[in-house]
């Protein structure tokens, strides 16, 4: 008697015995890796096809010339259906897409996934963050507005600071020699074509290597891929992605929905002046840098973008760098410690970008301000490591190591939270003491600095209490205190 | 004839979507309001089949589905639903 099959799984034997999905040229996915921390790089693809197919509808009305940009975009606006709505999906997924990108890397960077074989995926993916960031510069242009025209602006005039031959290939790309017309051109077809292009070349490219490669185990190593029971692409794996991707996309419509876009006055001789140049969020942390007082003299330019680009270049060949084998976040204090850094310093530098708008930043309080972070979230890590070394010896030695959960990964995600707030309140309090010192005594100054002391104090609290609740075992924070429940399951 | 507490829920799931689907496509797609509309049934449209989709997966995979997760999608399109209504 043959097998009865139910509707969900006749049309997916239909779909498969047709399409050949399950056919085995894609290698099964272990079953650990049905975590969203795993597909936050294929999230970020999502987020490029959600680019693409609504971005391809924005092209129909689009115009790209300097006289009816604006205008094509003001008619998007008022007339095409649900148009302020497309522009609105389009640019929030742009953002979507450039956070994910850098939650994958970040990710990838703690449990160390660019070491040995993973080198050239690494690789692959930092050119193929560069050029998710070139969407975001390029696409910034694009409306005409007096904010994106101006910040734009400052941006290419940067260019011809920036170390040789990294100036000229910019300026042949970006710039031309046709003014605003040429210019606003090529950011267009940069934005369109090119970049689309090349970023799924890198993508197929990246994709192969990791078919070969497969996923990356865990970072205790308890569990190996070898070990672990395996799920095949299609369905389980197809379908779990449909629900990731599902999910992604009903919280970018809701979004979009609660907080459409507004279109921001026409770029004009007259308008420039009132707008202050600022960049998007993604690029603050640089802005903010270039607006510390040290940059400001002779040269000072180009000293500050060799330090930024220098920064990319040790990003892109970090896999050379850091040479150690062993991948576990518990015997790498140092590179952990300097990726907390890194991300403390960037959602600081960001955060006072954007509440400090054109104000140059004396070069002592930059100091004070960088450094100190710096210092704290050194310190602080460094002690959490000694805190967690001395419980740990403890512990495994009566304890047998148990399987790797997904507690450690939220816990994670909880610290570096957790580290990210305390830059931000760390840097705003040095930066509103310093203000009151100097003789800044206004009411925002003072409000500034009770709120920074009163989060950094609750922060300090919370890491303290989930330092407390941490279990080395399984790395998850356990929950014991009603009252404080964290919100998790125990493992 | 038993029928499961599952299947009333995988028939519920698709008489939603096909609902909203249908009120996708009468709406007069230039007012923001209506555009609100529109993203929040597809918003709910998009929850709805996740739910689905989760329901299916937890059934091949031989696990019961998590009424934790089932449930957070529930409120997340009764959410949904209020917010539209709110917006309306």
């Amino acid at each position: 008697m043959p097998e009865k099959k139910d509707v969900a799984g006749a049309v997916t034997s239909w779909v498969d015995s047709r399409l050949g999905l399950s056919h085995p040229l894609l290698r099964p996915v272990p079953e650990y890796a049905l975590n969203p921390f795993y597909w936050l790089g294929a999230l970020a693809v999502v987020a490029f096809v959600i680019q693409g197919v609504t971005g391809m509808i924005l092209m129909l009305y689009y115009i790209p010339s300097p006289t009816q940009a604006y205008s094509s975009t003001q008619y998007i606006f008022q007339n095409v259906s649900n148009g302020r709505f497309l522009e609105t999906v389009h640019l929030y997924t742009a953002y979507a897409m450039i956070m994910l990108a850098f939650m994958h890397m970040m990710r990838g960077y703690f449990v160390s996934v660019q070491k040995k074989p993973r080198e050239a995926m690494w690789v692959v993916g930092m050119l193929m963050g560069f050029i998710t960031l070139g969407f975001g510069f390029t696409g910034y242009l694009l409306p005409w507005t007096v904010v994106s025209y101006s910040a734009t602006h400052v941006g290419v005039g940067m260019v011809n600071a920036l170390p040789q031959p990294l100036s000229n290939l910019l300026n042949f790309l970006i710039v031309g020699s046709s003014g605003d017309a040429g210019e606003l051109l090529r950011f267009f077809d940069l934005h369109v074509v090119i970049l689309p292009a090349v970023l799924l070349i890198l993508l197929v490219v990246k994709m192969y290597m990791l078919e070969a490669h497969g996923v990356a185990d865990p970072t205790s190593g308890r569990t190996s891929v070898a070990r672990a029971k395996t799920i095949p692409i299609f369905p389980d794996v197809t379908v779990y992605l449909l629900e990731l991707s599902l999910l992604f996309g009903a919280g970018m419509l809701l979004v979009s929905a609660l907080f459409p876009l507004n279109l921001p006055p026409e770029y004009s001789a007259l308008t420039a002046g009132q707008a202050t140049p600022q960049p998007d969020w993604y690029f603050l942390w640089i802005y903010q840098v270039l607006k510390i007082s040290v940059f400001d003299v002779g040269g000072g330019l180009a000293a500050a973008l060799t330090v930024v680009t220098l920064l990319f270049v040790v990003l892109i060949v970090l896999p050379f760098i850091d040479r150690g084998t062993t991948r576990d976040i518990s015997r790498r204090p140092v590179y952990i410690t300097l990726g907390l850094i890194f991300v403390g310093e960037l959602a600081l530098l960001s955060y006072w970008g954007y509440v400090t708008p054109g104000a140059t930043i004396p070069t002592e309080q930059a100091a004070l301000v960088i450094g100190g972070t710096a210092l704290l979230i050194a310190l602080g890590s460094l002690a959490t490591y000694r805190l967690l070394y001395s419980k740990a010896k403890a512990r495994l030695q009566t304890v047998p190591a148990a399987r790797l959960p997904r507690t450690e990964a939220r816990s994670g995600i909880a610290f570096t939270a957790l580290v990210a707030t305390g830059a931000v309140s760390i840097g705003t309090l040095l930066n509103s003491v310093i203000g009151i010192v100097l003789g800044d005594h206004s009411v925002t100054s003072v409000a500034l600095l009770a709120s920074s002391a009163a989060i950094l104090a609750l922060d300090v609290l919370a890491s303290v209490y989930l330092i407390y609740r941490l279990d080395l075992r399984t790395g998850g924070i356990r929950r014991r205190v009603k009252a404080l429940e964290v919100g998790w399951r125990e493992s | 004839m038993r029928i499961s507490f599952l299947s009333v829920q995988v028939v519920f799931l698709i008489a939603l979507q096909l609902t909203s689907f249908i009120l996708l496509w009468a709406m007069n797609p230039l007012s923001q309001s209506a555009t609100n509309t529109f993203a929040l049934y597809l918003s709910m449209d998009l929850v709805a089949f996740t739910i689905l989709s989760y329901i299916y997966r937890s059934m091949r995979m031989s696990r019961e589905p998590s009424r934790a997760w089932t449930s957070v999608g529930y409120l997340a399109i009764v959410i949904l639903l209020v917010s539209n209504l709110t917006l309306a």
